[in-house]
């Protein structure tokens, strides 16, 4: 069968499709298919090259070993390779797990070793490494710890394995591979990346995924192949309404481009990291993806042309960007998918917006921000048996079948204005209700946004996130706006129910060190929250989930009913901040509390010299 | 060698008041069911008792003799005082309410001594009756177990100070004072005192020390309590000894004991370390029993304790976890069967008499009944007629007390660990609980640990099977054994510490197990 260039460009794409079963086996297939159909693979430079390049060729000091760690598909191998490259002008051979090179670096040459695969280099035999490749470790080791200025090395190791391999060493190892062991496993517990020695350990899975999904829909989206909905517009695949054309013209649009960013956004701020070969599954299955094709994933072979065919809408964007279209099996097996379920976009109800949904039509209040914002739908994504169903619903004839995909497809209905709304239309239109972040919007817009940007946030942002703490903390219902932060305890425990003990009051905008501050650390995907009390600071990272909770709680939401997950969190945050910024002390008074009517606490001292109270 | 002759100790103390003495001779004096909270205050009162006598943890295998507070002007203010709200909010003027309340208590307070009926003392403490009041209801809400329906004399406060520990108590029946009882306070607080006391000395020191900081009376909470008391130290009671345990060394000691340490040296702020020392001290009481009881069914060491992590349905491992809580939970009765047995067949002159040819039967019983009623203390003799039966009714009284005693108590130790439970299936099995996971994590790490690494120590420590790896070696039959199961099993624990905030995931599948509090401390 011979293909045309269009369709030798899906084939290659559909190599990156979650059809794959064995992820793992992704690069070896990818590179077999660039060979069969000529179209070079999906490339980027990786966010992390610089990284790795800096520690081999360092502009001051000494180079550094480098082990690359990270989930699978985050592409250690591939920027191992790429350094290769760059230093030897020539491909790796990776037919052997393990490469030297050498290369000149201020007038020394120093050979570098890639090992590039460490599961498949290393050999166990009766629970011990095998002697040589212990040798190649004693080099590393005799590297790190600067005893060998000419030798370096680049390894690209999974964490289970790294640890594996550790353990694997010989017991007793020698005093400098005991002395790497300890040192290579406490820059991976404690996620330190320079070591004091000739080491840095580069983990993949913290480079933010915000970064990395800009770079794959760069990497998908802006390459010359899609000329073939041009060239090839009578190739079903390519026509005019074929689902593969109008999703990626749709994805292609900078508002859905913005809105992936968004998600991947959401993902770091959720501390879920999306990998590479994630991303690249997502966006391609969400350009390839349908219900009706052989592997739900679109590719040329016989047939393709009756897929094709059908309703678009079938394969539209929002249904196979979640992967609606796949089975629970397959998006279980692909972290990305296991995210957005996590998100439930769609899944919550919104009153007003299933008012549009299900009144628009017929409602003359409605009809016209119905007709505005339902209607448009310059992409074909809408199912336009939708309306006729709402009808049905609404004079109730629907029978319990028809109810389960009625409510299936107003579910999508929302998932699909939240993939196309305007940024102002998802505030709007109240669409972050409908997953189950709500206050997301405000997470990235008034707290990331402004803290990205060098800006402080906003004070009532501020003063709505101790007022969570508050109430979280003191398990009253305080003021919604709090300036003031309020550690108490019960007079048993610091994490009582009702903690009526004022063990501190810090003053939220305070100026002697005593405050609470909310900020980004360098290369930190989240804020941190910082109390802090004269000289004691206590800090902890402000995740999406944890934002949700405190803006809940805020609300009025019962903390344990809300979520007991969280407020079990906030327990324990509770018990490590006291524990830091409250030491015990030996005073002759504590302090009771009474709620004010503005919801403030005031101190009631309590004396305990056996005295009348003054 | 755990029932090693030169391992046990002798009871020192008179056994006339016990039925029979079989499950005390393996166990002590004694495991008994008492509430969590009232397991931690009876080790608190007993631990606090020898610290004033600047004895604590020093006895070894001497008879601890101690004397707990009674506090009884504190808890008549705070338990038997039920008008003072009322009295608080109905009456404007103070005078007046002094009045009204010091003759209520005048008429309602109870006291072993006269002195200590009268509360006059007070008025001169307070501004107001009303911040009398609030401060009574404050420490009212450290009050435990708020939801049972214990008589007062039996309510217990959370150990906020060395004045909140005092002894259980009840009314006299004339309600002119107090008497000792053992309805809470079951001994079982004692024997945890006891086998801490027998810990590596090390250990045992540094624990003392932390208990002595608990025991401060100048700690504020306790200075607080000391604003309702006459005098300058609570009333004590009736002196207490005679709890028996009967091991010199035994491995359940130091794993107590170093658990015990793991959680002081968390550095916990206020006392918050005493919610989780219940809990713990109930698992390691739990590991005595099991573990002396498989020594004398013939192994030397804990059985395997095989944990399901809350299953959506379910699955083999939970069926390994329902054989295993059933064995463990017949191990106590193998050995108390085993324990008889042992005792009758060993004994030589026993053997003598019945293997005689010239003593007829009804001789034979007699001397049967005489030995037994010797050898294991029984209050009433033997009914039957004939060795046999008289052998047969001798287990039937040993199996009854252990049901009674032990085994009850075994089961209630499981539950308040929480390593038992009944959630989504009809019998109970091992599936610890959060709060069993979380103590596990505070007393086992201290830095990040792998995954692996920690499933393996709580096998090696405490014989937990949670993962495939542990369930291999544990060797759990064939039937009950597949490995994707309990690699499930393993993942559903991971999400659970994730969820709680004790793991963090790398890749591929890789976790550390983590404890926040120790990183706090910079550990």
């Amino acid at each position: 069968m011979t293909y045309s260039p269009g369709e030798q460009w899906i084939r290659l794409l559909h190599g990156y499709s979650p059809v794959m079963e064995n992820a793992g086996m992704t690069a070896e297939h990818i590179g077999r298919l660039e060979d069969r159909t000529g179209v070079r693979r999906l490339q980027f430079q990786h966010p992390a090259y610089d990284q790795l390049r800096s520690a081999i060729l360092p502009d001051a000091g000494p180079p550094k070993n480098v082990i690359l760690t990270g989930t699978a598909g985050d592409g250690k191998t591939t920027l191992a390779a790429q350094l290769y490259r760059d230093l030897h002008s020539t491909e790796p051979d990776r037919q052997n797990e393990i490469e030297t090179i050498a290369f000149s670096h201020d007038g020394r040459t120093v050979d570098l070793t890639f090992i590039w695969d460490i599961t498949a280099w290393r050999a166990i035999v009766d629970g011990r490494l095998a002697q040589d490749q212990v040798g190649v470790l004693e080099k590393l080791a005799h590297s790190v710890l600067g005893n060998a200025e000419n030798q370096l090395f680049v390894i690209a190791v999974n964490d289970g394995q790294l640890h594996e391999v550790l353990r694997c060493l010989p017991d007793p190892p020698s005093l400098e591979l005991a002395k790497l062991r300890k040192e290579v496993l406490r820059l991976h517990a404690s996620g330190i990346q320079d070591s004091d020695h000739r080491l840095r350990l580069i983990n993949l899975s913290r480079i933010s995924s915000e970064l990395l999904m800009q770079r794959c829909l760069e990497a998908v989206l802006d390459r010359s192949e899609w000329r073939c909905f041009d060239e090839e517009p009578s190739n079903p695949i390519f026509s005019a309404s074929s689902s593969v054309r109008l999703n990626y013209r749709l994805l292609n649009t900078p508002a859905i481009r913005s809105r992936l960013l968004m998600l991947a956004r959401l993902a770091d701020a959720c501390g879920f990291h999306m990998p590479i070969r994630g991303i690249l599954c997502l966006l391609v299955n969400a350009v390839l993806g349908h219900p009706d094709a052989k592997g739900r994933v679109i590719r040329p072979q016989k047939g393709i042309e009756q897929v094709v065919a059908k309703p678009a809408y079938r394969a539209a964007l929002h249904r196979t960007l979640f992967g609606e279209h796949l089975t629970p099996a397959t998006r279980h097996r692909r972290e990305v998918y296991r995210f957005l379920s996590l998100l439930q976009v769609g899944l919550e109800t919104s009153n007003d917006l299933d008012e549009l949904f299900v009144f628009g039509a017929c409602d003359e209040e409605l009809k016209e921000q119905y007709r505005s914002i339902v209607c448009a739908d310059p992409c074909s994504q809408r199912n336009p048996h939708f309306e006729a169903m709402c009808r049905t619903y609404i004079r109730g004839d629907l029978g319990a079948d028809e109810m389960q995909l009625f409510l299936q497809e107003l579910a999508s209905e929302r998932r699909r204005l939240f993939l196309t709304a305007s940024e102002d239309e998802l505030d709007k239109l109240g669409l972050w209700d409908t997953t189950v972040f709500h206050h997301a919007g405000r997470y990235l817009s008034e707290l990331l946004e402004p803290l990205h940007q060098g800006r402080a946030i906003s004070l009532d942002l501020t003063r709505r996130i101790v007022a969570g703490l508050n109430r979280i903390w003191t398990g009253l219902l305080l003021a919604d706006r709090a300036d003031e932060l309020y550690l108490c305890t019960g007079l048993d425990r610091t994490t009582a129910t009702q903690s009526d003990i004022l063990r501190q009051q810090i003053d939220v905008f305070g100026t002697d060190g005593s405050a609470v501050r909310i900020s980004l650390a360098e290369n930190s995907l989240y804020p941190q929250v910082e109390i802090g009390c004269r000289e004691r600071v206590f800090r902890f990272d402000l995740t999406l989930g944890r934002f949700e909770f405190l803006c809940r709680v805020a609300e009025g939401a019962m903390p344990n009913t809300f979520s007991r997950e969280y407020a079990e969190d906030f327990s324990m945050l509770k018990q490590r901040c006291l524990a830091k910024v409250c030491p015990p002390v030996r005073a002759n008074i504590i302090n009771g509390i009474r709620i004010t009517s503005s919801g403030r606490i005031e101190r009631v001292p309590i004396h305990l010299s056996e005295g009348v109270d003054g | 060698m755990i029932r090693a002759e030169i391992n046990v100790l002798p009871y020192r103390g008179a056994k006339s008041q016990f039925s029979s003495w079989i499950c005390e001779a393996i166990w002590g004096h004694r495991l008994e069911r008492q509430p969590v909270s009232a397991l931690l205050l009876e080790f608190l009162s007993i631990a606090e008792g020898l610290c004033r006598k600047q004895q604590l943890l020093q006895h070894g295998c001497e008879d601890v003799v101690y004397t707990p507070y009674l506090c009884t002007q504190l808890r008549n203010i705070l338990f038997n005082n039920p008008m003072i709200d009322e009295i608080a909010s109905g009456l404007e003027n103070d005078d007046d309410a002094w009045a009204r309340w010091l003759d209520e208590m005048h008429t309602s307070a109870v006291a072993n001594r006269t002195d200590l009926r009268n509360y006059e003392y007070l008025r001169k403490r307070f501004e107001s009756f009303d911040s009398f009041a609030s401060i009574v209801s404050l420490l009212r809400r450290t009050a435990m177990d708020t939801h049972s329906n214990r008589g007062w004399t039996y309510r217990l406060l959370y150990p906020i100070g060395p004045y909140a520990i005092f002894d259980e108590a009840t009314l006299k029946p004339d309600k002119s004072g107090f008497s000792t009882s053992r309805v809470l306070f079951t001994r079982t607080g004692e024997l945890a005192y006891l086998m801490l006391s027998r810990s590596r000395e090390e250990v045992r020191h540094r624990i003392a020390q932390h208990l002595s900081c608990a025991f401060d009376p100048e700690l504020p909470s306790n200075r607080l309590l000391r604003r309702l008391l006459s005098t300058p130290q609570p009333d004590t009671f009736t002196e207490k000894h005679g709890t028996y345990l009967p091991y010199k060394d035994h491995p359940a000691f130091d794993r107590m004991a170093e658990d015990v340490l793991a959680l002081f040296d968390l550095g916990l702020p206020s006392s918050d370390v005493f919610s989780h020392l219940g809990p713990v001290m109930a698992l390691h009481l739990l590991l005595y029993q099991l573990e002396t009881a498989n020594a004398l069914v013939g192994t030397e060491e804990l059985p395997c304790i095989v944990c399901e992590i809350l299953a959506p349905r379910a699955c083999l491992v939970r069926r390994a976890a329902l054989a295993s809580i059933t064995d463990n939970e017949s191990l106590g009765m193998q050995a108390v069967r085993n324990f008889v047995c042992d005792q009758l067949d060993g004994d030589a002159e026993l053997h003598q008499v019945l293997s005689r040819t010239d003593l007829d039967a009804a001789t034979k019983s007699a001397v049967f009944r005489d030995r037994a009623k010797e050898l294991f203390n029984l209050k009433n003799e033997l009914g039957t007629h004939g060795v046999n039966e008289q052998r047969d009714e001798l287990l039937g009284i040993a199996q009854s007390s252990y049901r009674d005693t032990v085994g009850d108590a075994v089961r209630s130790l499981a539950d308040q660990c929480g390593l038992r439970s009944r959630q989504r299936t009809v019998s109970y099995r091992y599936c610890p609980s959060d709060d069993l996971l979380r103590n596990l994590v505070y007393v086992r790490v201290t830095r990040p640990a792998k995954e692996s690494d920690f499933l393996q120590d709580l096998y090696h420590r405490y014989r937990l099977v949670i993962g495939p790896e542990e369930a291999r070696i544990a060797g759990i039959p064939e039937e009950l054994f597949d490995k994707a199961e309990y690699e499930r099993n393993r993942e559903r624990l991971l999400l659970r510490l994730m969820r709680m905030g004790l793991a963090r995931r790398m890749s591929d599948s890789f976790t550390y197990v983590v404890n926040p509090i120790a990183e706090n401390n910079g550990h």
